[in-house]
């Protein structure tokens, strides 16, 4: 019941809804980046087995965030989640540069997926913080993400623990996303 | 300014806006594979001559991204390779490779080789339980990731009580993924299994991998006398098994005690129940399941199987159906009239049966009875030379069957046209060593040598340490020729009203001891008493080791007067003594040992 109010209440206040992917290889920061939205705090994650859902409201959006695992092992069950994201966030480890080519990897065989073809593409920058941090202009070389035609992308410097850029990411998907007819 | 809402479980399904995206929500599973022939795919695909015994210990990720007609719907033919061994550099070779490799008369059928199960029938599109099957993994893949996401946490009560449910649908919603189906799945206490999944030393992410990576299964010819599916892991590690609502609910009133159990006794001989699940179809009925280990090896043929409950009558196989059906399960009597013996040293022994008594102890507690010890044995002499699992099962285990590289690769016709490049060359020579290194049957003198543990091994617990299993030894504590696979299974059957009337039936005869259906504590202690007689006494072990050579004259020793003082602890002799004869003509006797 309390479903049908709120449905309502966005029929009447015209609230979005969103469902994001987040991607990218272990470690990255993945489940840090979706607690700090979902609870603002820098909690302590363990390596993601599986996957985290949370919902997140932020700015008259709101945000299904699926956060799923990225262990080499299980990164062939990414594909479960791929029907229906609006957007894919990957997030990446600026200071990874042994990574970086895995990480480019792996971000365009995502991409080559047919059904995330419509999906918006955020990519995190993450852990600014920490000095020698390859900039958001490097990270988007190492990526090839100039070779992305076809699909709104954008590079966010973030710093998962502060919540540095994070905010920001979110309000640059909600003002790309296509309004979606209902 | 940021607000937050909290995910409610029980809120509709029909929140997540689906038809936002594509316009059309798919199923991954709907759209047809996509042939990894535009340069968009990685070509990384390893060659497929070479694909089944590549070194990955996961199979799912170096599937060729080939297309099959057969199924349309296997996305991991869409993924490519995992790419930690690939140089990248080399992108364009191995494109030009995958292409002519395509090109290749032999694409079908190596693709169908990827496919292949090890046992049983295939459960893929098309099988009349195949959207069962695919519920079940999905549910599966769904409540295992959502669980194992979370950081460690201590049990409470309520977690051996909990039950969570779920509707799965096409597009989705804000607590599931999409699924091809329409279905409802439910799981009962996923915190205890997941720590019962630790114990027993599984790997969540190989868990979920070896289960749910690609939707085959395989599916056990009939159910049993139980009624039960049995559906094998494409891997061989793993078994789903259908159960009832008794035992469903039987398993869920006992999983304290049983949780208690293997935290207390990591080594026990007892079925590991690694999840308890249903699954609904819509307008269909409750299908109620746990995922449990696999006492058998992928990677060792099993030259013998024996189901052994301690009790003698009804427990005799037909040995003249052994020609048809040679990887029949034997029972009691044919164990009895083979004389064969559980060749333990004094050490293992003790710790055997030490072990074997506590786990009884525990299903005499709570009622249980019915149960048997199932026994695989596994002849290191013969090794997997006699193929078994590639005449009746195909094996893709990495280093698991060598006969696979050694004889096809060269006699495969589409590899041969062509001369393998210094990649293709380098690579086989790498996961030939590999498979040599890994393989080859023990001979008998380098026994102790066994094959290096592969992931797929690495299970814990005493018994299966040693390649899966728990390897003979003779008096001196030497490892013997055979490797044995020992499990207490069906132990969920309580001894209810249903038992307690065969109990009366069977009774009647006046052969009461020797029927399975006795009360529990009885049941355990003839049990224990029947399976403690199996072990090879000392005196006899220098007699074994001449037998294990000669090999042929089992039956001579199942006459012996030790054997008999085993039978009679469990029945009077002359039920064995029948059987013994008609073993003696029985052409599957030198088969078994």
């Amino acid at each position: 019941m309390g479903g049908s109010v709120s449905k309502m209440m966005k029929k009447i206040f015209g609230s979005k809804q969103m469902r994001l992917l987040m991607l990218g290889l272990d470690a990255a920061g993945k489940t840090t980046i979706l607690y700090k939205l979902k609870l603002d705090s820098d909690v302590t994650t363990i390596p993601t087995v599986g996957f985290n859902v949370e919902k997140v409201r932020y700015k008259n959006v709101e945000f299904d965030i699926w956060d799923v695992g990225g262990q080499d092992k299980i990164r062939p069950l990414w594909r479960h989640y791929y029907s229906g994201t609006q957007a894919i966030i990957f997030v990446v480890d600026s200071n990874d540069r042994d990574r970086m080519e895995d990480a480019r990897k792996e971000l365009k065989r995502v991409m080559d997926e047919g059904e995330v073809k419509e999906a918006l593409l955020l990519v995190f920058a993450n852990k600014q913080d920490i000095a020698g941090a390859l900039s958001p202009q490097e990270v988007s070389e190492k990526l090839e993400l100039n070779k992305i035609k076809d699909r709104v992308w954008k590079v966010e410097p973030s710093c998962a623990t502060s919540g540095e850029g994070i905010f920001e990411g979110l309000a640059w998907l909600s003002s790309n996303v296509k309004t979606p007819s209902r | 300014m940021m607000m937050v809402t909290t995910v409610v479980q029980g809120q509709s399904a029909t929140v997540q806006n689906g038809k936002a995206v594509n316009g059309t929500p798919t199923s991954p599973l709907l759209k047809p594979p996509t042939p990894a022939n535009g340069p968009s795919h990685y070509p990384v695909t390893p060659l497929p001559s070479l694909q089944t015994n590549g070194p990955s210990l996961y199979p799912a990720p170096t599937m060729p991204a080939t297309p099959t007609r057969r199924r349309t719907s296997l996305q991991a033919a869409r993924r490519t390779v995992s790419l930690d061994y690939v140089p990248e550099d080399e992108d364009a070779q191995r494109w030009s490779e995958h292409i002519k490799a395509k090109r290749s008369s032999r694409r079908r059928a190596d693709t169908e080789e990827e496919d292949r199960v090890l046992v049983g029938t295939k459960v893929d599109e098309g099988h009349e339980n195949y959207v069962t099957a695919y519920n079940m993994l999905t549910g599966i893949r769904f409540t295992v990731s959502r669980t194992n996401a979370k950081p460690d946490r201590n049990l409470t009560d309520d977690d051996f009580t909990q039950k969570h449910k779920f509707s799965f649908d096409i597009t989705g919603n804000e607590l599931t993924p999409s699924a091809r189906y329409d279905f409802k799945f439910k799981d009962y206490a996923p915190w205890v299994f997941r720590r019962l999944r630790a114990s027993f030393g599984i790997d969540p992410a190989e868990y979920l991998m070896s289960l749910t990576s690609k939707y085959i299964l395989s599916e056990l010819g009939s159910p049993g006398k139980s009624g039960s599916f049995f559906y094998f892991s494409r891997d061989y590690k793993y078994i789903i098994k259908t159960i009832h609502r008794g035992e469903h609910k039987f398993l869920r009133r006992i999983l304290k005690q049983y949780y208690e159990h293997v935290r207390s006794n990591p080594n026990t001989l007892l079925s590991q129940f690694y999840g308890l699940h249903r699954v609904k179809l819509p307008y269909g009925k409750k299908i109620h399941f746990v995922v449990m280990n696999n006492l058998f090896p992928p990677h060792r043929d099993i030259h013998g199987t024996y189901d052994l409950k301690g009790s003698t009558i009804g427990r005799l196989y037909d040995e003249s159906e052994l020609k048809s059906n040679p990887r029949a399960t034997l029972k009691d009597l044919n164990w009895l009239n083979r004389g064969l013996k559980l060749e333990f040293g004094r050490q293992k022994q003790e710790i055997f049966i030490t072990q074997l008594k506590k786990d009884v102890a525990l299903l005499q507690q709570l009622k249980i009875m019915d149960y048997s010890l199932l026994v695989g044995i596994h002849d290191v002499q013969r090794g997997n030379e006699d193929n078994l699992r590639d005449k009746t099962l195909q094996v893709f285990q990495p280093g698991g069957d060598k006969h696979d590289e050694q004889q096809q690769t060269p006699t495969t016709p589409g590899v041969l046209t062509r001369t393998p490049s210094k990649i293709e060359h380098a690579r086989r020579v790498r996961e030939l060593r590999e498979s040599v290194k890994k393989e080859r049957p023990t001979p008998l003198d380098a026994a102790t040598a066994l094959m290096p543990e592969d992931d797929a091994m690495r299970r814990k617990g005493y018994f299966y340490r040693e390649d899966g299993g728990f390897r003979a030894t003779n008096a001196d504590n030497h490892p013997g020729a055979t490797i044995y696979y020992l499990g207490i299974i069906d132990c969920l059957t309580r001894y209810s009203t249903l038992k307690k009337a065969e109990h009366f039936w069977k009774g009647m005869g006046g052969h009461e001891g020797q029927i399975s259906a006795i009360p529990p504590v009885r049941y355990g202690e003839r049990f224990v008493k029947f399976i403690s007689g199996l072990m090879k006494t000392p005196a006899e072990m220098p007699e074994s080791e001449k037998r294990e050579e000669v090999g042929a004259d089992a039956a001579g020793n199942a006459l012996s007067p030790r054997v008999l003082t085993t039978a009679d602890s469990t029945g009077p002799p002359e039920q064995v003594l029948p059987a013994i004869t008609e073993t003696e003509s029985s052409p599957g006797l030198d088969s078994a040992r």
